[in-house]
């Protein structure tokens, strides 16, 4: 598990290091002495236990901010790539955001950015409640403390190996290179400091037997975490469009489904805490989600940060020295969490009423529920995916198990604003209520019990569903099933919400806006993912290419810099026309592809490059027995060949001879990025070939050369979709943070009130 | 609230577990490291692991066809078709993994993963 060398390096005392020893020792100092003033009796005057707790958490807050000041100005200056993460991530080449975005982009810096977060938001607290709720400031830092261990074992000062002076470092990776992305890390780092403030309420909550005098204290932390991990989540998904090129914003990744866990159950948290407010209900049940929101951000921190995803997830870090720890970490939580909660269950008073059926209670209860549940579903999924080594699972099943929970929850967001606290006092008002929930709960039912008949009995799917699409097969008639059912519910919750905004004042807003904002975004998301696409084949300078009403023309490729190509297509639609550049870099880390988006409120028109080809021509070498052989190939329809006289493999380049019969020998070079014209042939490194033989005598090596020039063409090939109304989906997620900003204000001023 | 009203509750979330247990093993597709163990599979969806044979490979530019060949942990051979695009990385992958079926002696896939020497990361 632990490589002992590995260790051994990465546990030194260095000048660069040193203030993070200092910070852990002064954090675990604080969140001893605020445990002990825990359980002391309180008094009037300011003990020096007190003063000294407060003191170290300075301490330890000043030790993270220097290191955080000094890797920065090590990134800036250009001066320090003999650190390795400086090297790894940043460049002097890259634009000044691009450098400063690149203190995050790796293991090492993101965890030291997340700790200067929560350091901030433990002043925040401190402020506020270090007198009154030492416990709570207590777990805080011990939170602190544990990502302070991290950060010294898997230390972001960690020195090259091999570093020579005058090494430049690698740069950012091409695909951070994207202001959402710029950003996104520091805005989940906050959503995810901020929503371990409930935990620590939930924690000093059981100890004290509060049964819910905290919840007034918690909601404003709680919407405010909430808001901002929406909001991070948002700007990944806006990243995953506009750069991945794929054509979605969610693949289902177990690095982006970690990140939602923590999300669903803090949207079923922040109801929860709204019911208990009002109603003094879900007094337990908002303890478990405070503890669930805050164990999730821990196992999504082991799961992307231990390297145990680096097999089955494109954005996972790679394997870590923090391993072992990052076990340690949410075990120790969870332990502490179950435990404080099991022994202080019944300090914990319930509410005794029953709750009615057709009160508001119940459709905030429900949704809490159903919400749970979400987050439940996608924990598994995930988990099942990261430690089934023997299987994969494909992401149709979170897409099937979404939408009954997703029609479910746009149901509650329709009836909730038409139900009152407690329910209705007359039997007459209520009756309709009631049953329009009833009969809402009673579809939802029968489609689950549909949905599971078809499955056990497929002979049966054609009398359930066969009235919904004569032909086409089962599958897609279930699915219009459900993506009907979604866009009528999605457009019933939508109207609702609209309707009890309007007659809201501004701060009150809040809960109606973010649900306008769940509807528009379900509805977007039914829409755009019916968009058809498809592959097309573009020869150069030529014959277009027609799809969905446009026709696409390949008008040339062009070279900007060694490290960029770009591939112009004229899109033209009747008299209009324009170019589309689509954009190919490549880094050490290999080619990366950027999709063109021509943007529109109706229908989206999204171009991702595949590749551009022609001809190809393999010139080889084998061993024989006095060494290696060339065997050179000839140039299509030229009286001339092409031999190889040496490869580069580091540097992605190869030696090449090109002779032409009659005799004119020229030596040249192509390396990746860097093509060579010879006698009017244009020559592209693609890429190295060989056998695989083990055996050196048997050995066959080669590099792929595309060839243009003369005559000889290349053709693109790209793909094209339509996303219809995607742009519902983007406002939809604009309103549910606008309502979170909203909601958070609102239950701010209030907290004094 | 009655007590039905928490049994109908207790009864959705059930119905809902059991959707989830079917839906995860219909949409879970088993590694498959031999050609053995394909064929034994055939006509279902797997996901198969192999190392690329060189020389082995031809590719249509036109009908983005591309054949290639397979060799399990066993030593056998397999034949392989991916209607799709021929990924820029293939050429210096060393291992690639297919998801697909196995059908009369040939893997078609419709998911092709390469994994690719490591050799130009830094030690």
């Amino acid at each position: 598990m632990m490589n002992p060398t590995e260790h051994a390096s990465t546990a030194a005392i260095s000048a660069d290091n040193f203030t993070l020893y200092i910070a852990l020792a002064f954090a675990a100092l604080a969140c001893a002495a605020y445990f002990i003033l825990g359980f002391r009796k309180r008094k009037s005057g300011e003990s020096d236990l007190e003063k000294f707790a407060r003191a170290a958490y300075y301490v330890s807050f000043v030790c993270v901010g220097y290191t955080s000041l000094y890797l920065m100005q090590g990134i800036l200056s250009g001066a320090r790539y003999d650190i390795s993460y400086i090297y790894e991530n940043s460049s002097l080449k890259d634009s000044l955001l691009y450098r400063i975005s690149s203190f995050w982009a790796g293991q090492g810096g993101s965890l030291l950015l997340w700790a200067l977060i929560c350091g901030l938001i433990g002043i925040l607290l401190l402020r506020r409640l270090d007198r009154a709720s030492p416990l709570l400031i207590s777990f805080w830092c011990s939170v602190q403390t544990f990502l302070l261990v991290l950060l010294v074992v898997d230390d972001p000062m960690k020195k090259l190996v091999g570093y020579q002076p005058g090494t430049m470092g690698s740069g950012l990776n091409p695909l951070l290179k994207n202001p959402w992305m710029a950003i996104h890390p520091p805005v989940v780092f906050i959503g995810y400091a901020l929503l371990i403030v409930p935990a620590a309420f939930a924690v000093q909550a059981l100890i004290e037997g509060d049964g819910s005098r905290w919840v007034r204290k918690c909601l404003p932390w709680a919407l405010a975490g909430w808001t901002a991990l929406t909001a991070g989540l948002v700007l990944g998904m806006v990243w995953s469009y506009e750069v991945l090129g794929w054509g979605g914003y969610w693949g289902w990744d177990p690095v982006e489904n970690a990140s939602l866990v923590p999300w669903l159950m803090s949207t079923a948290l922040v109801h929860g805490l709204v019911l208990q407010r009002y109603r003094n209900r879900m007094a337990h049940a908002n303890i478990i989600l405070a503890m669930g929101t805050f164990l999730t951000i821990l196992y999504a921190t082991f799961l992307t940060r231990s390297g145990v995803l680096s097999d089955v997830s494109v954005h996972s870090f790679g394997k870590t020295p923090a391993y072992g720890w990052l076990i340690v970490f949410p075990v120790f939580f969870a332990v502490v969490c179950i435990g404080i909660t099991m022994i202080r269950w019944n300090a914990i008073s319930r509410s005794g009423k029953t709750m009615k059926a057709d009160s508001k209670d119940f459709v905030l209860a429900t949704g809490a529920v159903v919400m749970s549940l979400f987050a439940g579903m996608v924990l598994v999924g995930t988990s099942y995916t990261t430690f089934n080594k023997k299987a994969v699972l494909d992401s149709g099943f979170y897409t099937h198990m979404s939408v009954p929970l997703a029609i479910a929850a746009v149901v509650l967001i329709a009836l909730a604003p038409l139900m009152k606290w407690g329910g209705s006092e007359s039997k007459k008002e209520n009756s309709p209520l009631a049953y329009t929930s009833l009969g809402l709960l009673g579809i939802g039912a029968a489609a689950l019990i549909a949905g599971i008949i078809t499955m056990l009995a497929p002979g049966t799917k054609h009398a359930l569903f066969g009235w919904m699409l004569p032909g086409g097969d089962t599958d897609s008639r279930i699915a219009v099933t459900a993506l009907s059912a979604l866009l009528g519910t999605g457009a019933l919750a939508l109207v609702v919400s609209i309707r009890s905004g309007a007659k809201s004042s501004l701060m009150q807003s809040g809960a109606y806006i973010a649900h306008a904002g769940v509807a528009l975004m379900v509805l977007g998301i039914v829409f755009s993912t019916s968009g058809p696409s498809t592959t097309l084949d573009l020869p150069a300078h030529g014959i277009p290419a027609s799809a969905y009403g446009y026709d696409f023309i390949f008008t040339g490729h062009r070279q900007p810099s060694a490290d960029k190509e770009i591939i112009d297509i004229k899109v033209s639609r009747g008299a209009s026309s324009f170019n589309a550049p689509l954009l190919f870099v490549s880094s050490d880390r290999g080619k990366t592809t950027f999709p063109f988006i021509r943007y529109s409120l109706v229908n989206d028109l999204y171009i991702s490059p595949q590749e551009v080809s022609g001809q190809v021509i393999t010139p080889t070498v084998s061993m024989a027995d006095k060494g290696w052989v060339a065997q050179p190939v000839g140039v299509p329809g030229a009286r001339a060949a092409v031999a190889l006289i040496g490869m580069q493999v580091e540097s992605h380049s190869a030696k090449l001879v090109y002779q032409a019969m009659g005799g004119k020998q020229i030596d040249f070079t192509v390396a990746e990025g860097s093509p060579a014209t010879v006698d009017g042939y244009k020559f592209t490194f693609k890429g190295f070939v060989s056998n695989g033989a083990k055996n050196m005598e048997k050995v066959t090596a080669g590099v792929d050369l595309g060839v243009t020039g003369h005559g000889l063409t290349e053709k693109a090939v790209i793909r094209v979709s339509r996303k219809p109304l995607i742009s519902l989906l983007w406002l939809g997620l604009a309103l549910i943070f606008t309502g979170g900003v909203i909601a958070f204000a609102r239950r701010r001023a209030e907290k004094t009130a | 609230m009655s007590k039905w009203m928490y049994m109908f509750g207790a009864m959705l979330i059930a119905g809902f577990a059991v959707l989830g247990v079917m839906e995860m093993q219909s949409a879970t597709t088993p590694y498959v490291t031999t050609v053995a163990k394909a064929r034994a599979l055939a006509d279902k969806p797997i996901q198969f692991k192999g190392a690329i044979v060189r020389g082995k490979t031809s590719y249509d530019d036109s009908s983005h066809e591309l054949l290639f060949t397979l060799r399990d942990d066993k030593g056998e051979t397999i034949r392989a078709r991916y209607n799709g695009i021929k990924p820029g990385n293939f050429d210096t992958a060393d291992v690639a993994v297919v998801r697909g079926t196995y059908r009369d002696g040939e893997l078609s896939a419709n998911q092709l993963l390469l994994k690719c020497p490591s050799k130009y990361k830094g030690q």
